[in-house]
């Protein structure tokens, strides 16, 4: 399928990147929890996904390769933007979300968004690979660029602040699983 | 080991990433601690939790939306389309020089073509005339021996049949006589009575004299 891409067969890329539009999306959207953020940086990843495919190493599993693209995207997206307080990264973006908006992602949704808030952007990453996207240590650390122990050291602690964070805001949810 | 230690290790255990010699270790102390295990059950059902929602809140594509992107990176992919091999940039020296050589071969042959056939080389002309000796010898003078008529220098003739109708005079020096070192050739015309006199040495330096 690849071949056929980097032939110039268009048609080709569709199948071939179908089976993962779901996942992209949704990571996308975790990690900038904005829908036309999401969006951009799904569209550049495909995108560039294309233009890099014939560097594409094929023994790599391709979902990875996929990942670690839309990542550094968000990542470049990441530094355009301004950070309005030295405070940003604790301060719940939840504010910044429209009311209409907000209604129409439901309690759910806005339940999760709202747990990975309080995470640095590399906890964040980490923890949407390993836990989400359920990425082995090893593949997450190549997927981010790092070490499979700068991969455990921030999974550690984007764990303790989820738990910290479920357990305060929602601690019926923890009684009930208990 | 304490539970300082254990509530460090146990974010990691609840996802099965801790290394199993301090995976045991914990193991031992959860036997014993209740609060520790209180804090593995609280991070499981926290990370259960979100896993759960993440899967609800998994997101798809508006298809219009979909395919609008699908069109985008396909008009992408039609516009860097490989050429094929003999349209590639690549191939342009090759078609540059081909290209030349037809020119310089096309040239070469339109100027054989249509350049004026050039005056032929006199002494070809001179050769291929067919002249009528203004004397032929007979057989018996074939070899002759003598003095070359007004020529100064005792020079030995004989004549060369090399072919017919044509005359050669050799000359060489006679053994008897002192070394030559000049030669003398008179040419006479028949119409005018003009003379040459072409005279040589010995360095093939020559001068001539009319009368």
């Amino acid at each position: 399928m690849i071949e056929l891409v980097l032939r110039g067969n268009a048609e080709a890329f569709e199948p071939l990147v179908t089976p993962y539009r779901k996942t992209i999306l949704s990571l996308a959207y975790r990690l900038s929890q904005d829908r036309e953020d999401a969006m951009e940086i799904s569209q550049d990843t495909l995108l560039r996904a294309f233009r890099y495919l014939r560097s594409y190493d094929k023994k790599r599993n391709f979902k990875n390769w996929l990942l670690q693209i839309l990542v550094n995207v968000w990542r470049n997206s990441q530094k355009k933007k301004i950070e309005p307080e030295g405070l940003g990264e604790f301060l719940p973006k939840s504010a910044e979300i429209n009311p209409a908006e907000r209604h129409l992602r439901g309690e759910i949704r806005s339940q999760l968004l709202a747990c990975l808030d309080g995470l640095s952007p590399r906890e964040k990453e980490v923890f949407l690979l390993r836990d989400m996207e359920e990425r082995s240590v090893k593949e997450t650390a190549r997927i981010l660029g790092s070490s499979s122990l700068s991969v455990r050291v921030h999974l550690s602690s984007a764990r303790k602040k989820i738990k910290e964070r479920v357990k305060e805001k929602f601690p019926h949810l923890l009684e009930g699983r208990r | 080991m304490n539970c300082e230690k254990a509530k460090k290790n146990i974010p990691l255990f609840a996802g099965g990433e801790l290394p199993e010699r301090k995976a045991r270790n914990l193991r031992k102390h959860l036997e014993e601690c209740e609060a520790c295990r209180k804090e593995l059950t609280e991070y499981k059902a926290a990370l259960a939790i979100l896993k759960d929602t993440a899967h609800e809140e998994e997101r798809d594509w508006e298809e219009s939306e979909w395919q609008n992107l699908m069109k985008k990176v396909t008009t992408e992919i039609i516009r860097r389309r490989p050429l094929p091999f003999l349209l590639s940039p690549r191939m342009a020296w090759g078609y540059g020089l081909l290209l030349l050589l037809i020119m310089g071969l096309a040239a070469l042959f339109f100027r054989s073509i249509l350049r004026k056939p050039s005056a032929p080389l006199l002494a070809k002309e001179i050769a291929l005339t067919q002249v009528k000796p203004s004397r032929t010898f007979k057989p018996e003078e074939t070899t002759m021996s003598g003095q070359v008529k007004d020529s100064p220098f005792p020079v030995r003739t004989r004549r060369l049949e090399s072919s017919p109708g044509e005359v050669i005079i050799a000359s060489s020096r006679s053994p008897a006589k002192p070394a030559q070192d000049q030669l003398s050739v008179t040419l006479v015309s028949q119409e005018t009575g003009l003379r040459v006199y072409w005279t040589f040495n010995k360095n093939f330096e020559w001068k001539e004299e009319k009368q």
